[in-house]
């Protein structure tokens, strides 16, 4: 009971501080089993109950084994290991009689505390990784100090955290980085929202309730205007009768595009688990070699975006695509014997129509004219959905306006696909970049016109302009939205709470561009500024040369500086003694080493009798304050006002 | 004392942390992961800088002196250090000699610690421990620090008491009856007066010469009588020499615990009667070092 008492309180602190950045992903149940431990052990430990025996303790851990058996299966994911984790440390504090097992349920908490930087990076997460860490090392300082108490552990631990971090920024901008995986395996899906590879009825609008953030983008210029802030991500070129379907294998592009206007900026992508890399459209190039420009324009990842990730990009606001005409005859195709009254208004459109330009002006006037509107919750759709939605409900989001045109455009004969991404974002004043939300996400259609190649079509806009730079909700009916009512009388307070977290969104934003984007490019730079070459043989020898060279000086300088503190700490009247020494000196009065204090004061006594009151004085309160424990501050500032005053050169001896 | 030779090393955890942290780094370097990398430098760096710590929570502590009060065998002899910190907070210290048994201390910056350190005492003679080993896993637990020292100290063990085959009391009695007392000699004439000495038996006191307002003076005898008897060797019951001295050291001890005067005749050395703290210690240590050719090293 007496080990638990020292320890228990620590380590289970640090376990739970660990823990509690994974409760929110973590099965609920791992939650409540692990409170439910401690707070029994802290329980037993206030009121002497039967601790569980081994037996106990062996079904307990069968139990929990079971348990993430029933809710992640056989397959062995992530959330499956960090629910182990959390598992075992749940039942690992019943063990602690041992320093080995209090050593090991502290390495426990460390490793719970890195599974949970590998799944976010924020400013958020890092701040309170060093929080944990503090909290973990407290309890390892304490564990390892039997007679110690909490307070001076969690000193000691602060001390050597402090200690540690210039070393640990040096080897974080050191450490030579790799590029990709070591292993070829990744992350497994952590359930993020976000476009997928097929637009069916919808899709889009569940991602317009959800108020996350898809990515930042920060501009090398001005922020760009709303009605340019169209987010390409996904092309929909297929429609087989229900739903619209991104083409398998898209070419890379080969050729460079004419465009004016070109935009730069940075985008720093949330992990959404697709290949989709979003970019302003019509993006310019590919922003790493790890992502391909295709044909479609669209930029596409090697590997599924599980990360944040940060791109720099460049697009242009004006383009011209005719030089690409790749997927122009696919975009004709429409599945046979569908919508028929969608079919026969699109002949007339193409028959009262000359050129392309006219059928899309006036299937847009068409929208324009016939009581459409603009809804989150559209009634169903039978069979002909695109009949249905055209001349029956006429109630739709921005996913039926673009698949309904589409289908016109492609009945009528003019190639038309749908694009998929986000439109507008809002803009961070503090820092004057955009956030571009789940809820912006948006689709609209591209058709092809020989001349200009493929061009950008709004249709939902025909019905709901201000969807433009109001957003998805400002465009909405009243009410349609939840918490409308609570939202126009609370509005000071959230406009106050908006601009904190815009503030802490922008901190976040800042410390990601220097922190989590530090990679092998930025520190291939960092070390040729400082006139290191990293591609030459020498690259690396130098680099560790720097980094041992650099350890040695931090060692040194704190050897330096804990000797000069501690000699300031030790005795001040020691110091102040042997400057009462030097000042015997300068009158050529030289303690011999061998003579103490008191020998010493009658030496000074003999060859200068004139001093003998100070001297004697002073040499009183020095063996006082030296010898005996007790001697207060008074005595101290006594002895060093009496050392300050001395000055035996000013009264020259009777000769 | 000189302490030049501080030794570190990884403790067992030291090396599974080492361990754990190449997984993590492992782990960073799979996923690319900065903050993973910053993780693990902190830990690393914090290993590092702890090795200075567990280094320097030992380096230059000094022994400033060791004493052990004597015991009888087969009682646990304590070793007495004071130490001094030297201005800086020591941390779960921990002090033991090559026998199990250690003791583990906090030293606070400025005050001198007083550490006791115990070992058993199976045999008479003089305890020699060996090195002092003083070590520290302070604060982390991955490095030990120890540093071990050579000290001229001992202690000195009396035999273990046996009582002999009869009661204190019939010596003290039978010491009387000049004939029938086999274990002791000596006469009981009075000597003179001497000025009396703190420690002196009360009742020996010369109220006499108090009276006459002489001072405080004590009679002095010469040889036999209850209170005044030496112990002799070659009486005791015992079978062998362990044994006999067992004997004497009991007897010695009750005697002294009784406060009466008492002498000691061992083969090859006689110590007069006498009384008092030194002069019980004098017989006990020539009980302990009797056939023993082991003086304390003195340099």
């Amino acid at each position: 009971m007496n080990t638990e008492k020292k320890y228990l309180p620590a380590l289970i602190a640090a376990l739970a501080a660990a823990i509690l950045p994974h409760t929110l992903q973590m099965a609920p149940w791992i939650t409540a089993w692990c409170a439910a431990m401690w707070a029994y052990l802290l329980l037993c430990m206030r009121t002497g109950w039967p601790q569980p025996g081994r037996r106990v303790r062996i079904l307990l851990s069968v139990a929990g084994i079971a348990g993430l058996v029933a809710t992640y299966g056989i397959g062995f994911g992530s959330d499956a290991f960090v629910g182990l984790l959390a598992v075992m440390a749940a039942l690992k504090p019943f063990e602690i009689s041992t320093h080995r097992d209090r050593m090991i349920t502290v390495f426990i908490a460390y490793f719970i505390i890195i599974s949970s930087l590998l799944r976010s990076e924020t400013f958020a997460i890092t701040l309170y990784m060093f929080f944990s860490v503090l909290l973990t090392t407290a309890a390892l300082v304490r564990i390892n100090d039997p007679l110690g108490a909490y307070k001076t552990s969690a000193r000691r631990a602060g001390l050597v955290m402090a200690q540690a971090l210039p070393l640990m920024i040096l080897l974080f901008l050191l450490f030579p980085r790799l590029e990709g995986s070591l292993v070829g395996f990744s992350q497994t899906n952590l359930g993020q929202t976000g476009f997928s590879d097929q637009l069916s009825p919808g899709s889009v609008a569940n991602l317009v309730q959800n108020n996350d953030p898809a990515f930042r983008a920060q501009f090398d210029g001005p922020v760009i205007l709303p009605e340019q802030r169209y987010w390409r991500g996904v092309v929909f070129s297929r429609f087989d009768g229900r739903a619209w379907h991104s083409a398998d294998r898209v070419p890379k592009l080969n050729q460079s595009i004419q465009g004016g206007d070109s935009v730069e900026y940075t985008i720093s992508l949330e992990p959404h688990n697709q290949q989709w890399v979003f970019a302003l459209d019509l993006p310019a190039k590919a922003p790493s070699r790890r992502t391909t420009l295709k044909r479609d324009f669209t930029v596409v990842s090697r590997r599924s975006i599980t990360r944040k990730r940060r791109y720099q990009m460049r697009s242009y606001t004006r383009y011209n695509t005719a030089t690409v005409d790749y997927g122009v005859k696919d975009a004709l195709n429409l599945p046979q014997e569908t919508n028929p009254r969608a079919r026969d208004l699109a002949a007339d459109l193409a028959e009262n129509s000359t050129g392309f330009g006219e059928i899309v002006e006036n299937a847009l006037s068409f929208l324009r004219d016939n009581n459409f509107a603009y809804t989150l919750q559209p009634p169903l759709l039978g069979h002909n959905p695109v009949d249905d939605f055209l001349f029956e409900s006429r109630k739709g989001y921005c996913e039926h306006y673009a698949s309904a045109f589409a289908f016109l455009m492609r009945a009528a004969g003019v190639p038309a696909r749908i694009v998929g991404g986000y439109l507008g974002g809002q803009v961070n004043p503090w820092a004057q970049y955009l956030i571009i939300r789940q809820s912006d996400a948006h689709v609209w259609v591209e058709v092809w016109y020989p001349e200009n190649g493929w061009t950008r079509v709004d249709p939902t806009l025909e019905v709901a302009p201000e969807r433009l730079d109001q957003g998805a909700a400002g465009s909405l009916q009243p009410g349609e939205l939840g918490g409308n009512f609570a939202r126009k009388y609370l509005r000071p307070i959230t406009s106050f709470i908006d601009q904190v977290r815009l503030g802490w969104d922008a901190m976040g934003l800042q410390w990601e561009a220097w922190f989590s984007a530090y990679s092998k490019q930025q520190q291939q730079d960092l070390l040729k500024a400082l006139g290191i070459d990293t591609r030459s043989w020498k690259g690396p020898f130098l680099m560790l040369l720097a980094a041992a060279a650099g350890a040695a000086g931090l060692f040194w300088l704190h050897a330096r500086l804990q000797n000069r503190a501690a000699r300031k700490k030790t005795a001040p009247e020691a110091r102040y003694y042997e400057k009462f020494c030097s000042k015997m000196a300068r009158v050529a009065i030289v303690r011999p080493q061998h003579m103490g204090p008191l020998e010493f004061a009658e030496y000074i006594a003999e060859k200068r009798p004139d001093l003998e009151k100070p001297v004697h004085e002073i040499t009183r309160l020095y063996i006082a304050l030296r010898y005996r424990p007790a001697a207060g501050q008074n005595t101290r500032k006594q002895f060093i006002a009496k050392i300050r005053a001395f000055d035996p050169a000013k009264d020259k001896p009777p000769v | 004392m000189a302490r030049k030779n501080t030794y570190i090393l990884p403790t067992r955890h030291g090396l599974m942390f080492l361990l754990v942290l190449a997984a993590m780094l492992a782990g960073s370097i799979n996923y690319n992961n900065n903050l993973g990398f910053l993780l693990v430098f902190l830990l690393g760096s914090m290993a590092v800088v702890s090795m200075v710590h567990t280094h320097r929570n030992l380096k230059g502590l000094k022994i400033l002196s060791v004493s052990a009060r004597p015991v009888f065998a087969q009682e646990t002899a304590v070793f007495v250090f004071l130490i001094s910190p030297e201005g800086r907070r020591r941390n779960a210290l921990e002090f033991f000699f090559e026998n199990p048994g250690s003791a583990i201390e906090n030293l606070s910056p400025d005050a001198e610690a007083r550490i006791s350190v115990r070992v058993a005492a199976p045999k008479r003679g003089l305890l020699v421990p060996g090195p002092l080993t003083v070590s520290t896993c302070f604060p982390l637990g991955l490095f030990y620090a120890w540093t071990r020292v050579r000290l001229n100290c001992f202690c000195t063990v009396y035999p273990n008491p046996i009582a002999a085959a009869f009661e204190f009391s019939e010596i003290a009695e039978g010491g009387t009856n000049q004939d029938s007392a086999p274990l002791l000699s000596g006469t009981d004439d009075f000597l003179g007066l001497k000025v009396y000495q703190p420690g002196d038996p009360v009742r020996r006191i010369s109220w006499k010469a108090l009276s006459r307002g002489q001072g405080l003076f004590t009679k002095e005898f010469a040889g036999h009588g209850r209170s005044n008897m030496v112990f002799d060797y070659e009486q005791m019951t015992g079978p062998d020499t362990e044994t006999r001295l067992s004997q004497l050291c009991d007897l010695v001890r009750r005697a002294a615990d009784a406060n009466m005067e008492y002498g000691l005749n061992l083969p090859g050395s006689f110590i007069a009667p006498g009384s008092g703290r030194d002069h019980r210690h004098r017989c006990l240590k020539a009980l302990a070092l009797f056939g023993i050719n082991q003086e304390p090293r003195d340099k």
